[in-house]
């Protein structure tokens, strides 16, 4: 058995060594508990903080949601707008289509009076009337007959040529307040090579698909020199086989002409509203009903039938 | 005798559509594209003749064709039109506006028209393509010996197809 030495200044030592271990385990213990403390609220904070992040992005998500619903909105009143500015200008056009007609008919029955007052104009006016019935079937009768039906007639024409002129005078101006109503332009796409150009007219659809059962008046015009100008904008720019239909957009009738396979210059917004603007700049019984016609460019979703809600 | 000075007026646009059997916008589409549109957007009777000419309006029928005995004549129809097509000699390339094919037929002879066309189309031996126009119409190059040989012998795939108008 082996003899540990020991003496009483060793145990002191060790027994120093032992409260130092001592001490230093309950200040290790104690900085220890104090970082599990620390610890604690860290976490608490930091899952506070995520908490607080979780119900932040919700907020964020709840705002996007909004504000694409204020976009739909915001799209669902323009449209509404557009639609109702085509159904206004449509009354507004239609009234003084009616206004124009009693002030045709009103010159005419003015004209008519003279005839009666003149009875070597209404002979006139009867043999007119007269070569106006076999007119289509002269070329299948004799040459003399034919010569003498056409020498009665001009002396008949020449004798009515202040009527004739006067009645194919352009239209007797209205006495009326200048109102103004606006075409609808779209490019689809809005910017770049265009693909599609839409033409929205506020005249009714009808005056393309029934026009075989209404009276041409002012919508028919306005209808016919945008038609015009949108083909004389094809000739123009080298697109003459572009496809055009005739749709109904809004109630309105639209004319859209599909660019896709033509190579259409980057100037063709600019020539677009040059054409449609000299449309109704050569048009006298717009003038006369003291009609003013605009374009306006618009994005074409604005001109898609509202969605069901 | 009132309308009496209304006679006195050049024409408007829908009544030259009427006359010339076409819709008022193709009448300005004609007209416009030549630059010969009115400002005021009223013809005179040689105007009428203008768009016939610039448009290449023609007139195919005089007289509803007269059908042989027994023969229906939504047959004879297709028999004249067949005859016409190839007296035009409208082999693709060439083509004629697809309302040519009707002007100067009554409603109902235009109606029993649509039918022989539509077989014609159906059984390719017409070929149509769109235009600004509306659709223009060929005689399909292939199908010309077909054509000849219904219209001189009354024989070949035609003749069967033909039993279904």
């Amino acid at each position: 058995m082996i003899e540990v030495p020991s003496s009483f200044a060793l145990i002191t030592i060790l027994d120093e060594i032992g409260r130092w271990r001592e001490h230093h385990e309950r200040d290790h213990a104690a900085t220890l508990g104090e970082i599990d403390r620390e610890q604690a609220i860290a976490r608490q904070a930091l899952e506070e903080a995520q908490r607080q992040l979780g119900a932040i992005a919700a907020i964020r998500r709840e705002q996007e949601r909004a504000r694409e619903a204020l976009e739909d909105e915001l799209i669902r009143r323009e449209r509404e707008a557009v639609r109702d500015g085509l159904r206004a200008d449509r009354e507004v056009l239609d009234d003084r289509a009616t206004e124009a007609r009693a002030a045709e008919e009103a010159r005419e029955a003015e004209l008519e009076g003279h005839l009666d007052d003149d009875p070597e104009m209404e002979a006139a006016l009867g043999a007119v009337q007269k070569y106006r019935e076999v007119e289509l079937v002269l070329d299948r009768m004799p040459p003399s007959y034919r010569r003498a039906v056409r020498e009665q007639y001009d002396r008949a024409r020449r004798r009515l040529e202040p009527v004739i002129a006067a009645v194919n005078a352009p239209p007797p101006p209205l006495d009326a307040s200048t109102i103004g109503i606006g075409v609808v332009l779209a490019m689809q796409p809005p910017e770049g090579r265009p693909e599609a150009l839409v033409a929205v007219l506020p005249v009714p659809f009808a005056v393309y698909q029934g026009w075989a059962a209404r009276p041409e008046d002012l919508s028919t015009t306005l209808a016919y020199r945008v038609v015009a100008a949108i083909f004389r904008l094809l000739e123009d720019v080298g697109a003459s086989e572009a496809p055009v239909r005739f749709l109904d957009v809004h109630g309105s009738l639209a004319v859209q002409v599909w660019l896709g396979d033509s190579d259409v210059p980057d100037d063709f917004r600019e020539r677009a509203l040059d054409q449609v603007q000299r449309g109704w700049d050569d048009a006298v019984e717009l003038a006369a009903a003291s009609v003013e016609v605009y374009a306006a460019w618009l994005r074409p979703e604005l001109l898609a039938e509202a969605e069901a809600r | 005798m009132s309308g009496r000075v209304a006679s006195l007026k050049r024409m408007r646009i829908d009544e030259a559509a009427r006359r010339l059997e076409l819709h008022p916008f193709e009448v300005v589409r004609i007209l416009a594209r030549a630059g010969q549109l009115p400002e005021d957007l009223r013809l005179e009777a040689e105007d009428v003749e203008n768009v016939r000419r610039l448009g290449g309006l023609e007139t195919w029928w005089d007289a509803e064709p007269v059908a042989e005995r027994g023969e229906p004549q939504a047959r004879a129809l297709l028999r004249a039109l067949v005859h016409k097509l190839l007296a035009e000699d409208l082999v693709e390339p060439r083509s004629t506006r697809a309302d040519n094919l009707f002007r100067g037929l009554g409603a109902d002879a235009q109606v029993g028209l649509r039918k022989a066309v539509n077989l014609l189309i159906r059984e390719r031996y017409l070929v149509s393509r769109a235009s600004p126009a509306g659709l223009a119409i060929s005689v399909r190059a292939g199908a010309v010996d077909d054509l000849r040989a219904y219209v001189s012998r009354g024989a070949g795939p035609l003749a069967v197809a033909a039993e279904r108008v």
